[in-house]
């Protein structure tokens, strides 16, 4: 039983297949089996019980046949003898008689002795005896004459009896005077005489009555049945029960026992004709048949007494054989449907072990080899197909699944780069007081075709714009990232918005082939005057939000989308922008947000909205309707690209922009060694020109150069040119703010500090400069503020900065060169 | 930034005037280290002209003393004005190269070693 589950026995047994058939198979089988046996042994019961008495009858008749033929052919010797003598007229020599005497012995065996008995008047002159008598003594024959005396046996039963009735008759049992136990048959001779016949004496024979107990014990009864013989004077002759022969008598038995039953049995059974009654055996004390059949020959009553288990027994051998046959059947059956069951769940149970295999992940696991082409061999065929239809199919799931990682980690590549491509530093560097300018940009998808881009064209000067690429996804994009690319350099050729755009249009339109394109708007803001020159190619009409909340949707002069037609020209409109003035450009995916029953966010919402946040600043102006829109859409998927860019003009005092004074110093510095080298020459200025030196002029300029570089050199990971803002104040004390957009660095823990002590081969290149720059300011102070490292320095007086003490014990004029 | 360079016997002399900054640092570090790797170079850097000088400077002065020692020469540094000594002070260079205050000393000092 390899095949089988390594589970318990029990287990196994409750549910094996092969198990289940069996029971239920040879269960029902057998349970049917058992019906029939009982069904048949109740309906065939009261039959055989009829059977079984008649049976008891018959058995009776053919016993007391048997004993008729033995007794029959004893009456016919003796009648013959008796005839032979009557014939003779007793004229028979003795040794003659003798002669027969001795045949009847040596040919009927069950013949104890015979004797030829006469009246002592009538003996023949040559007879010695009157009553010869001849009986088996022994292996020999004895003889003994039988008149004595007295002449006592003329007054004998079996003398006297046929005497007076003239017939042969027999005598009742009584035990001879040599102690044996015998029945004699007598018959009287009459010899004729002129007068008629005259009685002259009886031939006799004796039955031992051993031998009548030995032929009725063969008498094929059965092992618990029996045979008796009684007279009709209910004397028992022959009883299993040795006791009540000669003794007893039916009658008297009755009488000791008070038995009113056995008293009318035994009127019944000497009454001469054949009966049958229930009985209990006296010999088993079970229940018996008593059947009874008076013989022929003589006047006795041949009774049988036959358990009725005995008679039963028949019934019990038939079920017997039936419940033998059946269960040897059952036994076959049972065979058969192991084998059947075995060849079903053999494979089965292979299949089974192979799936399990299988099922564990195991896909090159062996199936068991079908034979033939029956169900079986079908499934595991069909287990096979879907096997290798699986593993195709995993192959093919692991060959997608790792393009489409592939895919999402490029496209989240992708969005990164995107959102990398507009500016999204805020506040904007250089940071101004005169401008609240705040974007943001939500793609539908990883990666969408809105963008914004702003910069400076100089001090004044700054260019905004807007862009929605028509599609979504990476077409988008990467349309997206052209149309940027070609409107940065489309103004840096031209600040017209209008020209810019259609050059930008052209640009795009050239080789074209998918027939994408693009909404654009841009605007040129001169923030010292407030006014904003603007060209609209396509795109949705920007919010005009006055200070006062009036709402304007700049809508006129508007283009066709830049990329479909090469040649749009686009007309430039003008507004102004009062102090206190916001405008809001923004995508279709803002007006369009659609509800979950796709009902759009509309302008009218966006302006009824902006009029409220109208007192927020741009950041939280724009996170507000971002939010509000959310949740407008209350869950449903975002259908396009969301992007907004709000900039509101703060103050136009002109003087107000300016803030570089006596006091103070402000310096844009490109992240480049041309842009820190002018703003040291700048510092340099300003520092001489200072009223009253600060702190000792080389000092800022250290700290200045040190941490420039530094943030040069390993703040930007990109190639773009970034804006670092430094505001440096007289005090006192004085004091200098750097500000950067690079990479979050603390100058107080981010750096180690260089080993001083370290021999001149060991003394690593590098490092010293931040070391030189806390320890010569009066205090540093990083904070990181969103995507602003900000790092404020405090310098020391100038009465603090002591040359150290080795070098200043050494006030040394300077040497001439 | 100026640097002038006499060569007398077995005695060279740099003298470096104006700013060491990181704009100046490219040009003197070519300077000083074509002088600096020649074999037992006796080299004086006359700082006396110097302003200001940052950390690219430093790096430039220990490139050259590093040259010097591999080179089996003598640097010596004279003439820092106060600023200047400050900033060696405060890197530590002075405890790891030879300074004098005068760079009249340092001619017999350079000789000398």
């Amino acid at each position: 039983m390899k095949d089988r589950p390594p589970r318990g026995e029990l287990f196994a047994f409750r549910h094996s297949i092969r198990t289940r058939m069996l029971l239920w198979t040879v269960g029902v089988t057998g349970l049917l089996l058992i019906a029939v046996v009982v069904w048949n042994y109740v309906t065939v019961r009261d039959q055989l019980k009829v059977e079984a008495r008649n049976r008891a009858a018959f058995l009776a008749a053919g016993s007391a046949d048997k004993i008729d033929a033995k007794l029959g052919p004893m009456q016919g010797l003796v009648q013959g003898i008796a005839l032979t003598l009557q014939a003779q007229a007793l004229d028979v020599p003795f040794e003659r008689l003798r002669v027969l005497q001795d045949a009847a012995l040596r040919d009927y065996p069950e013949i104890y002795g015979t004797a030829v008995a006469l009246l002592p008047a009538k003996r023949p002159a040559a007879w010695p005896d009157a009553a010869p008598y001849a009986y088996r003594e022994r292996d020999a024959l004895g003889y003994q004459n039988l008149d004595e005396a007295d002449h006592r046996y003329l007054g004998e039963d079996w003398f006297a009896l046929p005497r007076y009735l003239d017939r042969g008759i027999w005598s009742e049992p009584y035990r001879w005077s040599n102690g044996v136990k015998m029945v004699t048959y007598s018959m009287p001779i009459q010899v004729p005489t002129p007068t008629g016949p005259v009685f002259a004496g009886v031939v006799t024979c004796d039955i031992d009555l051993d031998w009548l107990d030995r032929t009725l014990a063969d008498l094929p009864l059965g092992q618990r049945g029996y045979a008796l013989l009684m007279t009709r004077n209910g004397t028992y002759i022959s009883h299993p029960l040795k006791e009540l022969v000669l003794t007893e008598s039916v009658f008297s038995i009755a009488e000791a026992r008070g038995s009113e039953s056995l008293r009318e049995a035994g009127q019944r059974m000497v009454s001469g004709s054949p009966g049958l009654i229930p009985w209990v055996s006296w010999t088993t004390a079970e229940d018996a048949w008593l059947a009874w059949q008076p013989l022929k020959t003589a006047d006795w009553t041949m009774a049988t007494v036959i358990p009725q288990a005995e008679l039963r027994t028949e019934i019990l051998r038939l079920s017997r054989n039936e419940a033998l046959v059946g269960a040897t059947g059952l036994v076959v059956l049972t065979l058969a449907v192991w084998l059947i069951a075995r060849s079903i769940t053999r494979p089965v149970g292979a299949l089974s072990a192979a799936a399990a295999t299988l099922a564990t992940g195991d896909l090159d696991a062996a199936l068991p080899r079908p034979r033939g082409s029956d169900e079986i061999a079908q499934l595991t065929a069909a287990f096979g197909a879907m096997r290798d239809n699986l593993k195709r199919h995993i192959a093919d799931m692991a060959v997608t699944t790792a393009a489409r990682e592939r895919m999402q980690s490029e496209l989240r590549i992708a969005h990164n780069i995107q959102m990398d491509l507009v500016p999204k530093t805020f506040p904007i560097i250089p940071a101004r007081t005169d401008l609240d300018l705040f974007a943001l940009m939500a793609p539908a998808r990883e990666v969408g075709g809105d963008f914004y881009d702003f910069f400076f064209l100089d001090h004044d000067r700054l260019v905004v714009a807007i862009g929605d690429v028509s599609g979504k996804g990476i077409p988008a994009a990467l349309f997206m990232a052209v149309t940027r690319s070609f409107f940065r350099s489309a103004f840096k050729a031209d600040p017209d918005p209008g020209r810019a755009l259609a050059r930008v249009s052209d640009d795009l339109s050239e080789g074209n082939e998918s027939c994408m394109f693009a909404t654009l708007f841009c605007a040129v803001v001169r923030l010292a005057e407030g006014t904003v020159d603007f060209a609209n190619a396509g795109h949705n009409a920007p919010l005009l939000v006055h200070n006062d909340g009036r709402m304007e949707w700049i809508s006129s002069p508007h283009g066709t989308a830049a990329a479909i037609l090469p040649g749009a020209v686009y007309e430039s409109g003008r507004l102004t922008l009062a102090a206190g003035d916001a405008l809001l450009l923004y995508t279709d995916g803002v007006t369009e947000a659609m509800d979950p029953e796709r009902r759009q966010y509309g302008e009218e919402q966006l302006a009824s909205r902006m009029d409220s946040y109208r007192a927020l600043a741009c950041r939280e102006c724009l996170d507000a309707l971002a939010g509000d829109i959310r949740a407008h859409a209350a869950g449903a998927e975002q259908s396009d690209d969301i992007t907004m860019l709000m900039l509101r003009r703060l103050v136009t005092s002109a003087a107000d922009v300016s803030r570089d004074d006596e006091s103070s110093l402000q310096l844009e510095i490109a992240n480049h060694q041309e842009g820190l080298a002018s703003a040291l020459k700048r510092l340099d200025s300003f520092l001489a020109t200072a009223a009253s030196p600060p702190t000792l002029p080389y000092v800022p300029r250290l700290v200045l150069e040190e941490l420039v570089t530094n943030i040069i050199k390993y703040g930007y990971p990109d190639d773009d040119v970034h804006g670092i803002h430094v505001v440096f104040r007289t005090g006192p004390p004085a004091t200098m703010t750097i500000e950067d957009d690079g990479q979050p660095f603390n100058p107080l823990l981010d750096a180690p500090a260089p080993n001083l002590d370290a021999v001149t081969e060991e003394r690593p290149i590098g490092g010293l400069g931040l070391h030189m720059v806390r320890t010569i300011t009066a205090s540093l102070n990083y904070r990181r503020e969103g995507r602003i490292n900000r790092l404020s320095i405090v310098f020391p007086l100038a009465a603090s900065l002591l040359p150290p003490v080795a070098v200043a014990a050494d006030k040394h004029p300077r040497p001439a060169p | 930034m100026t640097i002038d360079e006499c060569i007398r016997d077995d005695l060279t002399t740099v003298a470096l005037t104006g700013r060491l900054d990181s704009m100046t640092a490219p040009e003197v570090e070519q300077r000083l280290l074509a002088r600096a790797t020649v074999a037992s170079v006796n080299l004086v850097l006359d700082l006396s002209g110097l302003d200001y000088i940052s950390s690219a400077g430093l790096r430039v002065i220990l490139m050259v003393a590093k040259r010097t020692k591999a080179a089996q020469g003598q640097l010596v540094l004279c003439g820092m004005n106060q600023q200047i000594s400050t900033i060696f002070e405060v890197s530590g260079f002075l405890t790891i190269l030879r300074v004098v205050e005068r760079c009249a000393d340092a001619l017999p000092a350079a000789g000398s070693a």
